[in-house]
């Protein structure tokens, strides 16, 4: 069974995108960012689903979407990224880390992905400003990525 | 003697400083990595103190994981430990730790409306009279500030209701990081619980005043005196 949790804040709202940029463009866009867990489990999904819900969102400050559609609409593109398979990511290890430490729960995580996920608004040309976007926010050493 | 607890996590950095403070106000003090830390260290200590840094490179949000690991550790250790009239003291990544353990009102600390890593020195009220960590503080000092993820948050009237019942120990005199009703620092109704996002272990004596010329008080920073408060409240 695959779970999908959508995180993202109460709080921020779409800002101005050339903070991402190493060098500022033209263009009036502005951007968000949500977190995209993707986890693999067995045994009793609606007790999965509570844990990862406690573990992974701040009721207070923080939103969830769990039905697989995306969190936020409305975006120019949207630039998916996370570690690569065979990098050490240090989140993903640091939850699976507690999950393993708690004895007798009634399902089993086999595998979890993070993805970060960032939404940027505004007019322009998609495809050249996704390049551009990507070069500055992913690291090809590190990250794989894709865009829709 | 009154004995601190000083629960150290992976990425935790401020323990020395805070070590050293609760040393200078006459504490004993006990450094204990989470992953060996047992509720027998807890019972032993009147203290429990969770210090600034990047507990779990704070991953997922600020301060969850360390929660999580506590818990995991401790089991209910912190929260006995409190209700038997323990002291509990959260300083900056330990303030966001003892929030998501449930001891302080509820609230939650996101990042700064700057969105930015932010390091500078703050001007403060002092807001709640019964405070043991600020009895011995003027209504207005300064202490530096080192967060990203500082702004306060509750869900919404909770900051008014917590500023009416005398919950809020402090109030920044000017907001930088965008915290609800300017709350710089959350404590328990009685007082023996309290998280601020200031560093005072960072203040401990006038030489680490940003001004050399600082005269507001001989012996020691403004700092020293939450330590103080709390080692005169338990001895």
């Amino acid at each position: 069974m695959t779970l999908t949790l959508e995180v993202f804040s109460r709080f921020q709202s779409a800002t101005d995108a050339n903070k991402l940029l190493y060098t500022p463009i033209a263009d009036q866009l502005t951007y968000n960012h949500t977190r995209l867990y993707t986890v693999e489990c067995e045994g009793d999904t609606a007790a999965a689903r509570d844990y990862l819900r406690r573990v992974l969102v701040d009721e207070i400050s923080q939103q969830v979407k769990d039905d697989g559609t995306p969190a936020l609409s409305g975006e120019l593109f949207c630039i998916s990224y996370g570690i690569k398979k065979g990098a050490l990511d240090l989140e993903k290890e640091a939850i699976l880390a507690n999950y393993r430490g708690r004895k007798g729960l009634p399902f089993t995580i086999t595998a979890l992905t993070i993805t970060q996920k960032v939404y940027v608004f505004g007019q322009g040309d998609k495809d050249a400003l996704a390049a551009r976007f990507c070069r500055d926010v992913c690291n090809p050493a590190i990250h794989t990525w894709s865009v829709k | 003697m009154p004995h601190a607890l000083l629960l150290k996590y992976p990425g935790t950095n401020c323990d020395v400083e805070t070590a050293r403070a609760l040393n200078a106000a006459g504490f004993s003090t006990q450094v204990q990595p989470i992953a060996t830390a047992t509720p027998q260290h807890v019972s032993k200590a009147q203290l429990v103190v969770f210090s600034g840094g990047f507990s779990y490179g704070d991953y997922v949000m600020s301060g969850r994981l360390a929660q999580l690991e506590t818990e995991r550790f401790l089991g209910d250790a912190i929260r006995k430990h409190f209700d038997n009239g323990g002291f509990l003291f959260g300083i900056c990544n330990g303030f966001q730790i003892l929030t998501k353990l449930g001891i302080l009102p509820k609230a939650s600390l996101i990042w700064n409306k700057s969105e930015r890593f932010e390091c500078m020195w703050d001007k403060l009220v002092r807001v709640a009279k019964n405070s043991p960590y600020t009895t011995y503080l003027p209504d207005e000092f300064e202490l530096p500030s080192a967060h990203a993820e500082g702004r306060l948050v509750t869900e919404p009237g909770d900051a008014q209701k917590y500023l009416d019942s005398g919950c809020v120990a402090l109030q920044y005199a000017d907001n930088h990081n965008g915290s609800e009703l300017r709350i710089a620092g959350l404590q328990d109704p009685s007082g023996r619980a309290m998280g601020l996002m200031p560093h005072p272990e960072r203040f401990l004596k006038p030489r680490h005043h940003y001004d050399p010329d600082w005269s507001g008080d001989p012996d020691w920073g403004w700092g020293y005196y939450f330590f103080k408060g709390a080692f005169d409240a338990l001895k």
